[in-house]
Formats: structure tokens, sequence, C-alpha cells
């Protein structure tokens, strides 16, 4: 339904005191609905800030009484401003504006240049407003100190200096007031209270709904592939065939990795879907564990259509056409009588809303594709990239939210001799894309 | 999601003057809870006050210094509140009060009640706020003077006496503060603005996105099925067969009928039009749409339900092939999964996305799908229990027309002749039980 939201171009404007977690909600914001089909960019004015003053700017620049560095800021503003219209003038469907944007009158005027430049266009605004003292200090240390303001500084000297830049704007801070007739939510202490107002169309409201299940607890989220199934062995595709001994194996191998992760404890969400191979191997787990999962048949594999049952060579063979078509363009294509992976994306979103509200360790066990489309959400894939993704048999996916991304680690785990190799995923490059912004 | 935590009891408690929408908002959320399988019911202050007191209670019995009508009013309340707790007690999931309850002793009081009868139940009050005095005399209009309150009384009289009762509600009212420590929902111009506290868990936050997309508007939602196709010709099951001859007349005429329906080429652009991705349903939609000249969004949550391995089978065929299947079918044809296909509860659980959307639009829509789709959607908007899903009547050839309406859906039936064009139509409105001047004495939801 993604044609809905796509009628009009939508800005997304960010408001909030510094360290109110503003880029974290973006960038979320902006993970989803790329996985959504809607091409969104955000654009952060703090870097655009930093690459023209420069990233020496201690809390006196952000002074509001400092004319000339007001005049400056101001400037990054509307350059921001600028490039964002040209992107939803190309190729954007949303742009996120990820600034303080604290005042009224920085407000009116984002909306009235829109409205001169762009004035087909959508705005929403989001406001986290946090009074947490706990949470900012954390906030702080998590994203901040490793910002490139603050290069060169020790950490208690970065700290204090962004509080008391975080003074400066708190000098001028303006919440947003309902009589600024614009449309927007606000987020208060991560969720704790939620104002809404004058929310418009399908993809406000979906945003909406997806804000609401946002939360900063940090808990894993462990994927993994039923064990081996007989089509699996010869390489059939669909199916709803069992486990082979090998995958039986590995299904115990795995209730007794769980075991030791969560040290016994119960207090997970264990999601899988309705196809034999996942429901024996979740029954595997289940038992060792002893908690009990839920079977959805929106995790269920891909749907192959006409191909249910046939081997790679056999389609070939039989419908050569469709054949080339998929490997042309695997996202897109959808298997006659089937599936295709932007189906299987609009089908799994519930999961995603499920396992993103959920503060308990969440376990999915379920199938290639499917776990291709949930991997890429949590792991900020591209979408293109999607049908792509290596999720081998008989490993397991641990991913561990962190500031702006997703720690990964897997774990391969042998059926036969129950041994585990761990691989650590290079994060850094997560972190280097942080700064790309 | 069905499955997902239902040991959980849930209570919601309504807070706001009358003509606020109250008995609107518990209706919708009751349907939606049992649509998507939970046990759910409305207990209404109202209807125990009238069973109790009787209905010849003029404004001056809502005096907030009548104290024996207080005494009175305070024990209806009291016994609905008891009702709420025995039902979640014997196996309901959700408990929905509806009343007034607009000054914080009284909240105070039920919140405590409530969370003494049982240990962990998530409570959730919705206060829903209007100062819009023309939505207020709408609400009236519509929902009050029907009331059985004012059944001996014309409707001017009805008016002002119920507009008295209002400013006696005012004198006491206190709307909902942080330090109650209560979770709520406020809402405001229905729906366009809301407040939420503390509202936390899946069902909760279900319940803000619902009500976000429920308004008043009264749109109408077109339901028909695709013409008649190739397969229903040789009744197959599944597949994905073209339109028969007959099946394209219908096409022709079904255009003919929607394009008399939206004279104006405003009205036709305002038309939100769904079909599914099969043949047939996207064959008759383009005929419609060439007529119209609007697009269809294809969409494939509304394809039919997958009869998995019984596809291109005739009953017959399943009936001698997986004799098992078609008796378990048979006996249960709602949660009856088809081998590798689907049942009638996995497409209620996947067209709901659709629901909201329909919900959400205060345009005309237009659905070109399938028999078991269609059942479905009609069901939800038609306020059809569960079980009937399966053997609800939707046969080809044939547009309903569904105006859902304060408390009650609207239907007319238009069935299209495909060879002549003939059209007759079937009309019938669901009666409100308010509605009827023989009394049915019921405090519990409708």
């Amino acid at each position: 339904m993604q044609e809905l939201g796509k009628q009009q171009k939508m800005v997304i404007g960010m408001v909030g005191l510094p360290a109110r977690g503003k880029t974290y909600i973006s960038r979320k914001i902006c993970r989803y609905l790329n996985w959504m089909g809607f091409k969104s960019k955000v654009f952060n004015i703090g870097n655009y800030r930093r690459q023209i003053c420069g990233t020496d700017c201690n809390s006196n620049f952000f002074d509001p009484g400092n004319k000339d560095a007001s005049k400056a800021r101001d400037e990054c503003a509307l350059l921001a401003l600028n490039d964002m219209i040209n992107y939803l003038r190309n190729e954007g469907d949303v742009s996120l504006y990820d600034g303080t944007n604290t005042t009224k009158q920085r407000r009116k005027l984002i909306m009235e240049t829109l409205q001169q430049k762009f004035s087909e266009v959508q705005v929403f605004w989001v406001e986290s407003i946090c009074n947490d003292e706990d949470v900012i200090l954390r906030n702080i240390q998590l994203t901040k100190l490793n910002n490139p303001d603050y290069v060169g500084k020790s950490s208690d000297e970065a700290t204090q200096d962004f509080q008391q830049r975080i003074e400066q704007y708190a000098k001028v801070y303006e919440p947003i007031d309902m009589d600024e007739n614009i449309s927007f939510i606000k987020i208060i202490d991560i969720g704790n209270d939620i104002m809404i107002y004058n929310i418009q169309g399908f993809l406000q409201s979906k945003l909406v709904s997806y804000l609401m299940n946002l939360h900063i607890y940090p808990r894993p989220i462990y994927l993994s592939r039923h064990g081996e199934s007989q089509y699996n062995v010869v390489h059939k595709v669909g199916g709803d065939s069992d486990l082979t001994q090998t995958g039986l194996m590995y299904a115990k191998q795995l209730g007794k990795y769980f075991v030791q992760e969560l040290e016994g404890s119960r207090n997970i969400k264990m999601f899988t879907s309705t196809m034999q191979r996942a429901l024996r191997t979740s029954n595997e787990v289940c038992e060792l564990l002893g908690v009990e999962y839920y079977s959805l048949k929106a995790l269920d594999e891909i749907n192959p259509g006409i191909c249910d049952g046939l081997t790679y060579q056999q389609i070939a063979d039989k419908f050569p056409q469709d054949y080339e078509e998929r490997k042309m363009n695997k996202l897109t294509y959808r298997y006659p009588r089937g599936e295709s992976y932007l189906d299987v994306i609009s089908r799994v979103e519930q999961i995603i809303f499920e396992i993103e509200r959920s503060r308990l360790p969440v376990i999915v066990i379920a199938h290639q594709a499917i776990l291709r489309c949930l991997y890429a959400y949590f792991h900020e894939h591209e979408v293109p990239e999607i049908p792509k993704l290596n999720i081998p048999l008989h490993q397991v996916i641990k991913l561990v939210p962190a500031a702006y991304y997703c720690k990964e680690t897997r774990i391969k785990i042998d059926p036969m001799t129950g041994h585990w190799e761990i691989q650590d995923e290079a994060t850094i490059k997560k972190v280097k894309s942080f700064l790309d912004l | 999601m069905q499955g997902c935590n239902r040991s959980q009891k849930i209570a919601i408690c309504t807070v706001g003057l009358p003509a606020r929408g109250k008995t609107y908002i518990s209706r919708k959320l009751n349907r939606y809870f049992n649509w998507l399988g939970y046990k759910s019911r409305v207990f209404i202050n109202g209807n125990y006050r009238r069973e109790i007191c009787g209905t010849e209670c003029n404004s001056q019995f809502f005096d907030p210094h009548n104290e024996e009508a207080q005494k009175a009013r305070s024990d209806c309340a009291k016994m609905a509140l008891q009702d709420l707790i025995q039902f979640l007690k014997n196996g309901g999931d959700v408990g929905i009060l509806d009343g007034t309850n607009i000054t914080r002793e009284r909240r105070l009081q039920i919140e405590s009640d409530l969370k003494q009868s049982f240990n962990g139940i998530q409570t959730l009050w919705i206060e829903s706020i209007c100062n819009d005095s023309k939505v207020i005399q709408n609400n009236i209009r519509l929902t009050k003077i029907n009331n059985p309150d004012y059944c001996n009384v014309n409707s001017d009289e009805a008016t002002i006496d119920f507009l008295n009762r209002i400013k006696m509600y005012e004198q006491i009212y206190e709307t909902i503060t942080d330090d109650e420590n209560l979770s709520y929902i406020k809402t405001m111009n229905v729906g366009a603005d809301i407040i939420v506290h503390q509202v936390y868990g899946f069902l909760l936050s279900k319940i803000v996105s619902f009500i976000m997309n429920l308004h008043t508007y009264p749109r109408p939602i077109y339901l028909s099925r695709h013409g008649e196709s190739q397969y229903n010709v040789d009744d197959r099951v599944g597949g994905d067969s073209d339109l028969s001859e007959l099946g394209e007349m219908y096409a022709d005429k079904l255009a003919d009928f929607f394009f008399k329906e939206f004279p104006t080429k405003e009205m036709k652009n305002e038309i939100i039009f769904f079909t599914s991705t099969m043949r047939r349903a996207i064959h008759t939609s383009d005929v419609v749409a060439n007529k119209l000249e609007i697009q269809p969004l294809q969409l494939k949550t509304l394809d039919e339900i997958n009869v998995g391995i019984c596809d291109g089978m005739t009953y017959t065929e399943i009936a001698q092939k997986f004799p098992s299947d078609f008796q378990e079918r048979k006996i249960n044809k709602l949660g009856y999964r088809y081998p590798r296909g689907e049942s009638y509860l996995d497409l209620i659980s996947r067209i709901e996305p659709v629901i909201f959307e329909i919900e959400r639009s205060r345009q005309p829509v237009m659905i070109i799908a399938h028999q078991a789709i269609l059942r479905c959607l009609y069901a939800y908007f038609h306020q059809n229990e569960i079980p009937e899903v399966p053997t609800l009547d939707i046969p080809l050839h044939c547009v309903i027309k569904l105006t859902p309406a304060a408390y009650f859906c609207d239907e007319k039936r238009v069935l299209i002749n495909p060879q002549t064009g003939e059209i007759s139509i079937k009309e019938e409105y669901v009666q409100e039980f308010v509605r009827s001047k023989s009394k049915q004495k019921s405090f519990i939801d409708l």
C-alpha cells in the first residue's frame, strides 16, 4: 500500500534540545521508510555546521546572543533545507530535517520557505522532550563524545562543554505549540507521554504507530533459519518438508546454545512460522528452554507459486523466461501464483513492529527470504541488496541495538559436534557511516 | 496479531461529557477486539441506569445536588463495574466500561476496584473531549433523540433536555490529570489530536493506532466480486483464471453502474479504489477504471484465500481425494487451514491493514475482490460475529454498498444482470436496538 503514501512528498522536521534522541529517531524513521519502499534521507544540520564552520566550536558558538555565530548557523540551516528540497524534487519521497529547530521563529522560517519553494510537500514535526538527567547523560556519553566536535578532548571536558551547549539552547527553547498550526507528534520521556496533533494522511498515521513502539532498551534479537530440511538437501524450493537428521541435530544444539546464552532465563519472546521445518526446530528449542513460541503465518517462507517443489535447474528448464526475469530483478520478481521479495517485506512489517516493541530478548526461527528481510531492516541494508544477503543454515545472527546501529555477531553451530564458532562483524563500518550522515 | 499475550486482562474505561462519542469509541473498539479474536464486551452505565431507574429521567435526575438520584446512579455504575469484573473472571479478555466517569473520585475508585480484582490487569482510560458545538449537536441528533430516555418526547424537547443534562455534568467535570496515575488516552476533535500517557503493551498501542484512524464521516464502501470467472463456471476453487464471457459483461455493466453513481469528475477522482493481483479481479477493475478514468491499487493482501493443495479442484474432487480434510472443513470452516494454504482466520489477520485503511478514509471506497476476502471485510463493517464469516452470502454480480454510521451500518445490495444490465436493489437497515420503541432489556453490549 506504499502507493497511498507516495501521493505526496513529505518533510519530517525534528525538534528538541541536544541529546534528546533526535538523530536516533530520525535514523530509525529513515530506516523504516526506506525499508517500506519510501526513498528517504536524513539531513543533519550539525553536519552542515561542521563542514562550514569547522569542528572547533565550543559552547559559546551556540550562545543565542552571539550574532555572527547565529547568522552562520541560520545559513547552515537554509543550506540543509535547500538540499532537502532538491532531494525531494529528484528521487526522494521523504526528507528528514534533523536539527534542534527549537524556536517558533525557526520553525516558521522552515514552513514558509517550504511553502514558497515546494508547496506540494506535507510537513510533519517530531519533537523529543526529555527531562530525565540520567538518560541525557547516557545519550551524551554514547553519542556525543565520539562526535567530531570533540576530537582530542577528554571525555570530562567534552561532557561539560556539551552540557553548556545544551544550556545555550535551553535559553531560547520554545516547545511546539498548537497555535503554530503544524502537524506534530511530541514524544516525552521516551514514550511515557505522547501528544499527537493534526495527523494527516496514510504515511503520518503509519509513522505515529511506528514511533509509539520505539524504546531504547538494548535487548538482543536472535535470528536463525530452521535446521537443514529435506528440500534443502535436494535443492528444491518451496514445499513443507521436514528436517533431516542433521537439521534435527542443529535444532537440539540451537536449544543448548540458547540455554547458555540466556543463562536459564525464560523471559524471551519467540516467533516462528507455521511450516514444519521451522516448527520442529522451534519445538526442540522450546523444550530445552521451557518457553512457548508464537507461530505466525506471516513468517512463512516466500511463496514460489508454480515453482513450488522444483529445483533451480528445473525452473530454468521449465520456465526459462521467468528464470531470467528473476535473475535480473530478484527483488520485484513475483513467482506466478506466488510472491516477490517486496510482498514478503510488506507481510513481515507487523513482525518488525512486534520486535521493536519488545523489551525482552527476541528469537525468530524462520526461513531464508524472511530473515533476509528482517535482517536488512535491523542491520540497515539497502533494499535492493535484500535478495542476496547471506543467511546460511546452521547459524545464529545476534543483533544488539547500540546507539545508531546494531552490533552484529554470528554464531556458527556445528550440528554434529555442537561446537560454536563466533564471528564478530566489523562494527567500525557502522560508526563511520554515522559521520557520513 | 492473534496469539500475542492473551493472558493479560484489559479493562478500558471511557471518560467524558455526554454526546462526546464515548459509546461510539467503545463500540468500535469492542468490534475491533472481537475481530482480532479477543473476547470483548461493552458495559454501558446508561443502560444499567435505564433498567433500574427507568427511562423517564429528565435532566433533573442528573443534577449533582440531587442526592437520591446520585446514590441511584452510583449504585448502577457499581453494578456495571461488577459485571465487567465478572466477565473478565469468566474468560473475558477485554472489558469496556462505557460511562461518563468525569470525577477524579469516581475514576480512582474504579481503578482501585479493578486493580484489586486482578493481578496484573492492564487498565486504560479514554477521555473524549470535544468543544465543537456543531459536532455535539450532530451527535445528539444522531444518537440521543432515538434513545429510550426520550421515547415519549418530541425531538426539540429531547434536545433541550439533553443539553440541560450536559450542563449538569459540566458542573462537576474534572479532566484526567497526570497525578491520578492512570494510563490514559485523551482524544480531541474527533481523533485529530491525541494525548497518550503511560500506555504500554501490545494491545494498548494498537488501540492508539486504531483510535487515530476513527472518524464519524459517513463515507460509503462498495464491495463487489470480480465478474464470473472460468473457474466459477467449472466450480473449481483457487486458480488464477480469467473472466468468462458473462464475467466480462458484468465488468461492463459494473462500470456503467459506478459511472452513474459518481456523476462528476471530482467525485470520481475522490474514490479510493482497491483490487487484488489476480487476473479476474484485475480485468474487472480495469474495465471500471477505464470508464471512470481512475486507477486501482492492486494489493496482494486482497488476493483470494489460498487453497493450498486443493488449488484447481472442484469440491467433489476434494471430497474424493481428501475426504478427512473435506469433513474437517465442513465442521470448522473458520479455523480449517488448507494444507499449504490458508484459513479464514489467516485471512482476517491478513486483511487488517486494509481494514485500517478503510477506517481511516473519509472518501468513498471501492473494492473489487473475491468471495472469502469480501466475506471478511463485509463482516467487519457490518458487525457480524466471526463464526458467521465463512458462510456469509456474497454472490457474484452484486455490488454491496455499506455506509457505516454511528452505531450501525446501512446496507444496500445492487444486483446487476450481466446480460441485460438490469438492476434490482435490496435495502436493509440494521436496526440499532435503541431505535426501536419496543424495549429490549439488555445492559450489556449490542
